[in-house]
């Protein structure tokens, strides 16, 4: 398989983009696989996080010349971003782009469950998945509602639009959403990987949402935006958790700028969209030259080899986006009923759930189940997407198709 | 109830779902598909200038400079579709020409939604928005 650690890629100095090359043409999303706009979405939070975790780095860094070593690297990576997320066209609406992401953590984190190595990491993303599939369908129903459009052109069938864990029940206790997290010494280089992948992607959904929400004039797409941003915060909390917190700056930003190399490595296998393609090609060079810079730093500062973290392999198997529709079925069938309960995963309303419950909900229904009601109110049903029949868990099925038996 | 802007928005989903169609479809489909595309622009966009812009001028602050651009693009847009209408679906270029089209009816339906409809919307009362919903429907016959 690849490996990056054997690649210099381009040269910093030649990395700088003018206005010209920053200026890309946006992807037309009717006329695109709606994988290319995950793909790009995807790469977006994977670009926003290396930077938020380079400033952050560089808050700590007593040494001025690496603190602008740092400073230059990250620059780049604020022009890769500017790159990645300026392909998303303007003609979408902010709704759109909302179905886009959860499509994206739908398909994203199945692909991530199904092959994470390790069993306790892969509960905590088949908990988190499931959730996330919640939102797809909430958003669904307030889309119709608020732009009179259906969001199976957006999500193009690929995804199954219906009922996942109710958005209600995800509001726990901040202690229940810290996990435990993986041993630096005995976790694979994938669980590492997979775990920074899908913290990026629900940072940038915590991101989008608490900062997009206010633009709406519907009080319900005001309140709905509020609700799943704090959930989509809960699920950074849940993610972050699951790494080691002994990882040294050091070797976080070699993993870092190795999982840049994989995402991006990835996509190019598996990008239909020839423009979108040639970028991800010219990301991939440029990531290859940052994961050089960052192992010598590893190297000068704490004396380790980087395949001591990542191993001499390659990459793991790359990352793809395809529909997960019969995964999420039986997900949905097995664990549903899921929450936690301090590190571990309960099945039962324990005290501290409802206790949290309670002071959310203030004994009202929340925006999650207001929408689905507001939408049946004006339509006589809600929206759903249901390709493979009918919803598997009985209880969650259409009240509608439940009557016609 | 639905107001001026839900009839707007949905007819704005139509114009959207027949695009597609036309672009996929082949043979007698197509151009059945077009000219179906054809009345239905037509129709709502005689609709918007008679009902909407003018309440849009009327009611929201400093709209004049809103619609004018509103107007320029429908313009645009028209002598586009008549352009199209006069080759028919069998020439050479049609299709690059209604991809064109289509991107900028497109466009030009988003920016009446996020800059005149939400301003209407919220400057005109609730019963003035759904009582031109009747003014919509009698534009549309005309």
């Amino acid at each position: 398989m690849f490996n990056p650690l054997e690649h210099a890629g381009i040269p910093l100095d030649d990395q700088i983009r003018n206005w010209r090359e920053l200026d890309v043409v946006p992807i037309d999303p009717e006329l695109v696989d709606p994988y290319t706009r995950t793909r790009i979405i995807a790469l977006n939070g994977i670009e926003v996080e290396a930077i938020l975790f380079g400033h952050q780095m560089a808050r700590f860094c007593p040494d001025d010349e690496v603190r602008r070593q740092l400073a230059l690297v990250r620059y780049v990576e604020n022009q890769q971003q500017r790159v990645v997320n300026w392909l998303l066209p303007g003609i979408n609406s902010v709704l759109e782009t909302t179905l886009g992401y959860e499509q994206n953590a739908v398909d994203l984190t199945a692909w991530i469950a199904r092959t994470e190595p390790d069993p306790y990491l892969r509960q905590a993303y088949e908990f988190g998945v499931l959730e996330d599939f919640d939102h797809l369908y909430r958003y669904a129903n307030l889309y119709e509602m608020v732009e009179r459009r259906k969001a199976e052109k957006v999500v193009d069938a690929l995804t199954e639009v219906m009922p996942g864990r109710p958005t209600k029940v995800e509001h726990r206790h901040p202690y229940d959403n810290v996990r435990a997290s993986y041993d630096k010494e005995l976790a694979t280089p994938l669980s590492k990987l997979h775990v920074l992948t899908i913290v990026a992607a629900e940072q940038q959904v915590m991101n989008y949402y608490m900062n997009v929400g206010p633009q709406y004039m519907e009080p319900i797409a005001r309140q709905l935006y509020q609700e799943i941003s704090l959930i989509e915060q809960e699920h950074v909390t849940h993610y972050e958790s699951l790494c080691d917190p002994q990882e040294t700056w050091w070797e976080r930003l070699v993993l870092h700028e190795y999982n840049e190399c994989y995402l991006y490595y990835s996509f190019l296998q598996q990008e239909t969209h020839p423009r979108v393609r040639t970028i991800w090609d010219l990301h991939l060079n440029m990531e290859l030259a940052h994961l050089q810079r960052a192992c010598d730093l590893l190297r000068r500062f704490q004396g380790k080899e980087p395949e001591e973290l990542v191993g001499s392999d390659g990459l793991p198997e790359p990352i793809k986006f395809e529909p997960n529709k019969e995964y999420l079925r039986t997900l949905l069938a097995t664990q549903l009923d899921l929450t936690t309960l301090g590190a571990g995963f309960v099945r039962e309303a324990h005290e501290r759930f409802r206790w949290m419950q309670e002071q959310v909900h203030g004994g009202e229904e929340p925006p999650s189940e207001r929408v689905i009601a507001m939408h049946r109110e004006m339509f006589g049903d809600e929206y759903r997407h249901e390709t493979e029949g009918p919803h598997p868990v009985v209880d969650l099925r259409d009240p509608a198709e439940a009557r016609r038996g | 109830m639905a107001d001026a802007v839900d009839v707007l928005l949905a007819q704005h989903a139509l114009v959207e779902d027949l695009f597609r169609e036309t672009l996929a479809a082949t043979g007698p489909t197509r151009q059945e598909r077009f000219t179906e595309l054809v009345r239905t622009l037509r129709v709502h966009e005689a609709a918007e200038q008679a009902v909407v812009h003018p309440a849009a001028r009327d009611r929201v602050d400093d709209a004049e400079g809103l619609v004018a651009t509103r107007l320029a693009e429908e313009e645009e847009a028209s002598e586009l579709l008549n352009a199209l209408v006069d080759v028919g679906p069998g020439a050479e270029g049609f299709d690059a020409a209604l991809r064109e089209l289509r991107l900028r009816v497109l466009m030009h339906a988003r920016h009446e939604e996020r800059y005149e409809f939400t301003r209407l919307r919220h400057a005109a009362p609730t019963e003035v928005m759904t009582a031109m919903v009747g003014a919509i429907r009698a534009a549309e016959r005309v």
